[in-house]
């Protein structure tokens, strides 16, 4: 015994990813379902796939969920995000590097080239990845899988499962465990079932909670005809889309902020929380980060309310051209811009590299929309309690949309901002209680104006 | 420093994360290995334990010899008036190392907390920058996390009670989890507020003690002291509950935890 410790630090790295034999077996699990679906993929397995289908998904979902479940087992109550900084995959390290490139290509072939992932005509049927799949569209949808039917359901599964283990994870914080119920119920019957449901009723695919701008094609031409054409139930989801934009978005997010959205029913933000838990501490806290943020959030708000007027100038009056701008082209561009690149390339592919949130703080209109209102009439604010900041800066460290929520409250500033998605982490991990999300309607103009930590006696 | 049932609680909680505390017991010698490093400690009772770094904390105290020759009045700290100011023109001390000539009553000379050191740095600026503003140091209040029970004190709360107060204890059942409410026994005033795992408004607590609010209100209030994120377990009935018990009092809790209703207390509106 007479190791000489350089660093006599309690995070030191000396040992942090010890797994136990169960992680060991559920991580085999998981990688052994991973497989199949690659093999099957890349037509290594010939065999009809629901042979290979239903275990593999039985594998991942057993492997992720008891993964989960004995990594936050046994743990005295508490927040626990012990050695996020010495592992490689939190700490964009090489399997972070590995991770990005992969999720980074995934999304492109998914994008541009969905035959690489089997996608086939009606006639010779699907291949690869997507006829692997074929089994559980037929089983919702009455027909053969798309590759957003796959997309749809690889989302829906991490958001579920990678759902239970952050409820286990925040387990003794029940604002989380109520937000991520929340969250799995959107995505997975929401989200997932009921659109593909409608689709086996040959109704058009709709997704109730996507709200535009969000869904930047709702007012699209081929959109509205299709609506149109399907009698009420289309009129009544035009009427729905409209009303969820115009009134139930402003009505909500003034009494609870643009959490109700951002945090509790979104799909982009359900994947954010639930697989991008594990990254949200590498989202950029700085200045000029947040510079950035604003200008290009708020620019493409301005695009998408230009882009959709233009779409409807022409479907009113005929006329391609508005000036120079022709409105089949920007809408192509918003889609390939916008739509694909940015919010699934960049978006999720990023995670391990910038954070969970990269789409919804830099590029999401709806959030840019939500934030506007919260900022503005809303009765949401984090209140910070008195003079309790150390500035420690944890609340900072795990705020995804990086948020410097230390430098509001280590003066007793309220936090009001326009980007905060009220995921309620930083109010988790506070150590000395000193953040809370809440809501009020008397104060709601002097939010955030006066500091409380100002001298001892702050009254 | 803690109220014994507290003590406890913390104590029982360091040990369930694996650390073996022994309270009784005292170091007589640090064992060396032969290469000039530690190899272990001999205790009073002639235990032997084997270990390869030692850490001694007792109190703190500052390091201000350097000082000893600079002209700086000197004495377990830095010497200074209610303006944070040394003998010296320009020339100023706070935080650990500073020694408050006339401390407010009750207020130690020296306070080697991080909330003293942080609001005489408010003071000071305020000083150094032309408004010159005399040290208060406001209502006692203090934090610290103990492993993963987070805890708060607002207000005077003395491990050894004096004869004139009396305190109000609640624990949860289950959890790690307890309030403390001291007041005064003659006029039912309370005086301080002691948190284990559960968050408390420094505001509203502060507000009841400046303002002498009575035991029976504050229970009766409770919840708008509470501080937890949403939807946590509200136990405030049965802590009113178990007070009327203890105390014979019929108190009716009828607090909300609604910041609205705390913007009304406090006359934010
Ligand atoms: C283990 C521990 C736990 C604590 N827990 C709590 C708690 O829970 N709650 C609470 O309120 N307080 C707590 N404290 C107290 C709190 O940390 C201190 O009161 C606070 O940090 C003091 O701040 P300061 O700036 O006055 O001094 P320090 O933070 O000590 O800063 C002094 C600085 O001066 C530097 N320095 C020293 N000598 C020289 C020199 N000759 N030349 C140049 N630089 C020099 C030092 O390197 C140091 O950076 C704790 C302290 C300790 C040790
Ligand atoms: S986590 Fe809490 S104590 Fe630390 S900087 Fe943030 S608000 Fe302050």
């Amino acid at each position: 015994m007479s190791t000489n410790y350089k660093s006599i630090s309690v995070a030191s790295h000396h040992q942090t990813e010890n797994l136990s034999t169960v992680q060991k077996i559920s991580l085999a699990m998981l990688s052994l379902g991973g497989l199949m679906q690659v093999i099957y993929w890349f037509g290594g397995l010939t065999e009809a796939p629901s042979l290979w289908l239903w275990p593999s998904l039985l594998l991942g979902a057993v492997g992720t969920a008891w993964y989960g479940y004995d990594q936050y087992n046994n743990k005295i109550p508490g927040v626990k995000n012990n050695g996020v900084w010495f592992k490689s995959l939190t700490s964009r390290g090489s399997v972070a590097w590995m991770l990005g490139i992969i999720l980074t290509a995934f999304y492109i072939i998914l994008y541009w080239f969905p035959q690489y992932l089997g996608l086939g005509s009606k006639e010779t049927g699907n291949t690869g990845l997507i006829r692997l799949f074929d089994p559980l569209s037929q089983m919702i949808t009455g027909h053969d899988a798309s590759q957003w039917f796959v997309y749809g359901a690889l989302y829906t599964f991490i958001i579920f499962f990678l759902g239970l283990k952050f409820i286990w994870k925040y387990r003794y914080n029940k604002y989380q465990v109520f937000r991520t119920i929340s969250i799995m119920f959107f995505q997975t019957i929401i989200a997932f079932l009921l659109p593909s449901v409608l689709e086996s009723f040959s109704l058009p695919f709709n997704d109730f909670k996507n709200i535009w701008p969000l869904n930047y094609y709702f007012f699209f031409d081929w959109h509205i005809d299709e609506l149109l054409a399907s009698g009420n139930f289309g009129i009544f989801v035009l009427f729905w889309g409209i009303l969820s934009f115009l009134v139930l978005t402003p009505i909500l997010t003034y009494f609870y902020g643009k959490r109700w959205y951002c945090s509790w029913v979104c799909g982009c933000g359900g994947l954010a929380e639930t697989a991008g838990d594990p990254f949200r501490q590498l989202s950029d806290k700085s200045l000029k980060a947040w510079k950035i943020e604003r200008w290009m959030i708020h620019s493409i708000l301005v695009f998408v309310f230009l882009m959709t007027a233009l779409v409807l100038y022409t479907r009113f009056t005929g006329q391609e051209y508005f000036l120079f701008l022709n409105s089949g082209a920007v809408s192509n561009l918003y889609g390939f811009l916008i739509g694909s690149a940015f919010s699934g390339v960049i978006g999720v592919g990023f995670y391990p590299l910038m954070g969970s949130r990269v789409w919804c703080r830099f590029g999401c209109p709806m959030a840019a929309y939500l934030g506007l209102l919260q900022k503005t009439k809303s009765k949401f604010r984090i209140t910070t309690n008195g003079g309790q900041c150390i500035s420690c800066g944890n609340c900072s460290t795990y705020c995804e949309m990086g948020i410097d929520v230390k430098s509001y409250a280590q003066r007793g500033q309220d936090i009001v901002r326009s980007s905060c998605v009220g995921c309620g982490i930083c109010s988790a991990v506070c150590p000395r209680g000193v953040l809370r999300l809440e809501n009020a309607g008397n104060d709601i103009d002097k939010r955030a104006k006066e500091t409380r930590a100002m001298f001892g006696d702050f009254e | 420093m803690l109220p014994a049932e507290e003590a406890q609680m913390v104590s029982e909680h360091i040990l369930k994360h694996g650390i073996d505390l022994r309270l009784e017991s005292e170091i007589s010698e640090i064992l060396d290995d032969g290469n000039g490093s530690v190899s272990g400690v001999v205790t009073k009772s002639g235990e032997h334990i084997k270990c390869n770094f030692v850490g001694l904390t007792v109190g703190v105290s500052p390091n201000i010899q350097f000082l000893k020759e600079s002209g700086i009045e000197i004495n377990r700290g830095i010497l200074v008036d209610e303006f944070l100011r040394t003998n010296i023109p320009d020339v100023f001390a706070i935080g650990d190392c500073a020694e408050i000539r006339k401390p407010a009553v009750g207020r130690k000379p020296i306070e080697a907390v991080w909330y003293t050191g942080r609001t005489m740095g408010q003071f000071v600026a305020h000083t150094v920058c032309g408004k010159p503003t005399a040290y208060d140091p406001g209502l006692w209040f203090n934090s610290a996390k103990f492993f993963d029970i987070e805890y708060q004190v607002y207000g005077e709360i003395l491990a050894t009670r004096p004869e004139q107060t009396q305190t109000f204890y609640w624990q949860h059942p289950e959890l790690e989890k307890s309030i403390r409410i001291d007041f005064k026994k003659d006029t039912k005033q309370v005086i301080g507020f002691n948190l284990m795992g559960i968050r408390f408004r420094q505001e509203v607590c502060h507000h009841w003690i400046k303002n002498g609010t009575t035991i029976n209100e504050v229970m009766q209030n409770l919840a708008l002291a509470n501080f937890d994120p949403e939807f946590y377990e509200e136990y405030e009935e049965q802590i009113v509950n178990t007070y009327n018990k203890e105390y014979g009092e019929q108190v009716k809790h009828q607090g909300k935890r609604k910041l609205s209703l705390v913007n009304r207390l406090l006359s934010k509106i």
